[in-house]
């Protein structure tokens, strides 16, 4: 039974990682299929993920300001089908990557895109990040296809920048930029029905002798 | 099971129990909740080990105080207050209300317990609030218990993609005469 939602998609939302979610980013951590995208190219024992855990996920100091989530489909409340993170955000660049790895049983072109736009409208709308940054194997055509869906640009390649599976492969760069995150038609800045700026007599800036200023106008 | 009666509303339906640890989990539930952190302007995932920590860090200090209030003994919400100043008889006091129980009168009775404790209890002679702009259901709450908005602090915080004002409140020990609700 996966935390609370913090961050609720159109088909999936961001959960709370629990220290029951660990099986599962261990399980995916070490997957001969998908362990490629991020991680190294090296067994994550229980001792790692644990320190991951205590490090990354469960810590409290707000001055790393990375986040780690479980990714539940909404169909699907219990099932945890992936992770999805934020991490390595500058300041005061304003920037941060993000990669969501989904499990081959639960892969869905929706859920990871879904993911990917939860993942950037959290950096941008509640970080304030200018920048998300993404990164992908020249040769992962989903998740490549994920990020362009949301709008992410291709920026530089690294050549031959990993070794997977027996071969060089190249790495690919891709931004998105919060002036086109906000630029996309349904991209609300703000909280719903609520427009920022209260009023001049709510902040009582107002001149009692203008009377140009009534309670409620905006 | 939360914790034992602290204080009661004379009727006995509200309580203030000490915040302890089987109280982790109901926090967690509520505070993560996008609709609860938005106000909150909490913006990181807070886990079940992380809201334990937390706890143990900052809200056991002997500078804070901190109350789940109950109805009678289920948690609906959380009341606290921090920065507790004795020389100059200052706090600074927050609290929310799980969504599932708002419109129930939770967080002005709630919040209230705790007042008449800062004033009879602690001895203080004033409390601070602060409440972000698009917040309205607490500044009603605050203004209720007889807080007065003293200030604003104009585009103070950032709030899904754009700037919002925050509000201050204050609350002298002599304008508070209890609250009758």
């Amino acid at each position: 039974m996966p935390g609370p939602v913090f961050r609720r998609g159109e088909r999936v939302a961001l959960h709370t990682l629990e220290r029951e979610d660990l099986d599962l980013v261990a399980r995916l951590r070490n997957d001969p299929e998908l362990r490629w995208g991020l991680c190294p190219a090296t067994p994550e024992s229980d001792v790692t993920i644990e320190r991951w855990f205590e490090d990354r996920v469960a810590e409290t100091d707000a001055s790393d300001e990375g986040a780690q989530f479980v990714v539940v489909p909404r169909g699907d409340p219990d099932v945890a089908a992936g992770y999805a993170s934020l991490f390595d955000v500058q300041r005061p660049a304003g920037h941060g990557e993000i990669a969501v790895t989904i499990a081959p049983e639960h892969q869905d072109h929706g859920h990871v895109t879904d993911a990917v736009r939860e993942l950037v409208a959290y950096g941008i709308e509640e970080l304030r990040l200018n920048k998300i940054r993404g990164r992908a194997l020249a040769t992962d055509g989903r998740w490549r296809a994920a990020l362009e869906d949301v709008g992410f640009r291709l920026g530089e390649t690294r050549r031959e920048a990993r070794r997977v599976d027996g071969e060089h492969v190249d790495v690919v760069s891709y931004s998105l930029l919060a002036d086109d995150w906000f630029d996309r038609e349904d991209t609300v800045r703000g909280l719903p029905g609520r427009p920022p700026g209260a009023t001049a007599a709510e902040r009582g800036l107002d001149d009692p002798d203008s009377g140009a200023v009534d309670g409620g106008e905006r | 099971m939360p914790g034992p009666v602290f204080r009661a509303t004379d009727d006995r339906t509200v309580t203030l129990r000490p915040r302890q640890a089987e109280d982790h989990e109901f926090v967690r539930d509520v505070t993560n909740r996008p609709d609860v952190r938005r106000l909150l302007r909490s913006v990181s995932p807070k886990n079940q080990q992380a809201v334990a920590d937390g706890y143990e860090e900052h809200a056991e200090g002997d500078d804070g105080v901190n109350f789940c209030i109950c109805a009678p003994e289920d948690p609906v919400g959380h009341v606290g207050m921090w920065r507790i100043d004795h020389v100059n008889a200052t706090a600074w006091l927050g609290a929310w209300i799980d969504p599932d129980h708002h419109g129930e009168g939770y967080a002005p009775r709630g919040t209230a317990l705790a007042v008449d404790y800062a004033f009879e209890e602690l001895d203080l002679h004033r409390l601070n609030t602060a409440v972000f702009e698009p917040n309205r259901p607490s500044q009603r709450v605050m203004e209720k218990l007889g807080f007065t908005r003293e200030g604003v602090q104009r585009e103070a915080m950032f709030i899904e993609g754009d700037w919002y004002d925050t509000f201050q409140y204050g609350l002298l020990r002599r304008e508070w005469d209890g609250y009758d609700g």
